[in-house]
């Protein structure tokens, strides 16, 4: 701990790493529990020369961020369950337009309203498939205010890197939670921004992708014209229905994050290479798995805990690597359904030896739940 | 009671600030972890609330200890702060040493729960706003978690001279009204 260490909050920690990845335009609707992150926008935005706008609904919040972004300029919106799945229809089109931003979803209890003041896990599937038509996207669950704080400069690296929209998704516990937390220098995280075209304007194709790497994206305003649009486009941005360009695009959106797992995916392993239990849990949870599998450690039992940070793309390999020798998996979630164990079962198999453990009364897992699976 | 408990410098400490919506249980509780991390604890500050912005059960709490802090919800408080009855069912059973505004509750709820009037001695220093404080005085008067010294830095660190100096004597009615109970009881 350094001496500038301070009590700082998940959403103010979140609203901080944005500043320091280069967001300069917030547009949102606040909804508990992400609003700190919006009163921390319109405070601090305009002071270093950015821009907040606090916008009639959810809707016109993702519409603001795809056109600020495309200025050029480093823009997010901050939401939670309600809100997010406002935000759905227009993401899709950030996905498709391939226009980097980041999306800040607090996850709290639902369905529907549900608790609005209540923690949740239940939004992984709409992270992942709220939008519709077959695409993918990244996102990401920070489990303490340090995560909060460089998993915000890391989504903002991601979605210029890739040209894609990321998701920070942390619990409402995450994004509430204080903690003493010393807030990194410029210069000690690295910061990515978008490629920009170098050649001459006239000619300039907004998609013109290669090989594996994403095309350089161009600003509004700038000497480069160019054309943006949701439906299927060719290289110049113009509609274009020829079903060889619609197999490659469609790929493409796929392959450009596929492909790069390696730099996307991340998990941090806690005691995995001798256990005989391995616990999968992601946000909060985390935590309290830790908590669990360090108390069964005292007792001799040999518990191993695999933190998930990128929901998406699912880090299965990461799993699959984790579980070897291992005679148990428990994946606990604060959800119904089991969001994550479905995964899970996925990549592992269903002769798996799985247990849930799920929370879905806006209550937290506590360590005494996870320990009741190990015997 | 020993009103001079065993120094926690270097353990866990637990401790958690409960009443209604409005009571200021977060913002004691930020100047408490504020507090630790001066001494160079590590710190976790969680809340729960409902959905009205006054009123209803509300508690705050906060974790501090030299190691990491891996669960960060209190599992076993060194001390359970109570400042009005919405929130004295809760802990009813609890083992913990409970300090609880007597000038709003009526009884405590068994011999480790220690009434003072936090509320009444806020007015009586002329803002009814600072009970939460005059609890946190007599909390750490009788807890040590942490020390004066941190508390009163906390909260000049917050505040301007004229606003801090009324929290920081919030703070010392606290902890003298503490001391007096110390002494009746022994």
């Amino acid at each position: 701990m350094t001496s500038t260490s301070r009590l700082i909050q998940g959403n103010e920690a979140i609203a901080l790493g944005a500043f320091y990845a280069g967001a300069r335009f917030y547009a949102g609707y606040p909804i508990t529990p992400s609003t700190e992150i919006a009163e921390i926008c319109s405070r601090e935005l305009p002071k270093l020369g950015g821009t907040f706008m606090q916008m009639e609904d959810e809707l016109a919040s993702m519409g603001a961020i795809i056109g600020a972004s495309l200025t050029g300029v480093k823009s997010f919106t901050a939401t939670s369950g309600p809100g997010f799945s406002l935000m759905q229809e227009n993401l899709g089109m950030a996905t498709m337009g391939e226009v980097p931003l980041v999306v800040i979803d607090i996850q709290r209890s639902g369905p529907s309203t549900g608790l609005a003041t209540k923690p949740s896990q239940s939004d992984f599937m709409q992270l992942r498939w709220g939008r519709h038509g077959d695409q993918t996207v990244i996102a990401i669950c920070p489990s303490s205010v340090r995560e909060c704080f460089e998993m915000t400069v890391k989504a903002f690296n991601l979605s210029e890197q890739f040209r894609t929209p990321v998701i920070v998704a942390p619990d409402e516990i995450v994004g509430h939670m204080r903690e003493n937390y010393a807030v990194p220098a410029p210069g000690e995280l690295p910061v990515c921004d978008r490629i920009k075209p170098s050649g001459p304007a006239d000619g300039y194709k907004p998609f013109n992708f290669e090989g594996d790497k994403v095309a350089p994206l161009a600003s509004y305003g700038s000497e480069y014209i160019f054309h943006i649009t949701s439906s299927m486009h060719g290289e110049d941005g113009f509609s274009n229905n020829d079903p060889q360009n619609a197999a490659r695009r469609v790929a493409q959106l796929h392959k450009k994050i596929e492909e790069h797992r390696g730099d996307i995916v991340m998990t941090k392993s806690y005691d995995v290479e001798d256990c005989d239990i391995l616990v999968v849990a992601t946000g909060a949870v985390a935590r309290t798995a830790r908590a669990a599998a360090a108390e069964a450690r005292k007792k001799g039992l040999k518990v191993g805990v695999l933190q998930l940070i990128t929901i998406w793309p699912f880090p299965d390999v990461e799993i699959i690597k984790a579980v070897e020798g291992a005679r148990k998996v428990v994946v606990a979630e604060m959800n119904y359904s089991g969001q994550l164990a479905g995964e899970v079962v996925k990549a592992l198999g269903p002769q798996v030896n799985l247990k849930k453990v799920n929370s879905f009364n806006g209550q937290i897992i506590t360590p005494a739940d996870i320990l009741k699976e190990f015997d | 009671m020993s009103g001079q408990e065993e120094n926690k410098l270097n353990h866990k400490s637990e401790i958690i600030i409960a009443g209604s919506g409005g009571q200021g249980q977060i913002f004691a509780a930020t100047v408490l972890a504020d507090a630790a991390i001066l001494e160079g604890k590590n710190v976790v500050q969680t809340q729960t609330y409902g959905i009205a912005q006054r009123g209803g059960f509300s508690s705050a709490e906060v974790i501090m200890d030299k190691d990491d802090i891996l669960f960060h919800q209190v599992e076993k408080p060194d001390m359970i702060i109570v400042l009005n009855e919405s929130a004295v069912g809760r802990y009813s059973n609890t083992v913990a040493t409970v300090l609880y505004d007597n000038s709003l509750i009526k009884d405590g709820k068994g011999n480790n729960w220690h009434g003072l009037p936090f509320a009444k001695i806020a007015a009586e220093i002329g803002d009814g706003k600072v009970a939460n404080l005059v609890a946190v005085g007599a909390m750490i008067y009788m807890s040590k978690v942490v020390s004066y010294d941190s508390i009163v830095s906390a909260i000049r660190r917050k505040f301007s001279a004229a606003v801090a100096e009324k929290n920081v004597a919030a703070i010392n009615s606290g902890m003298k009204a503490a001391e007096t109970l110390i002494k009746r009881t022994g």
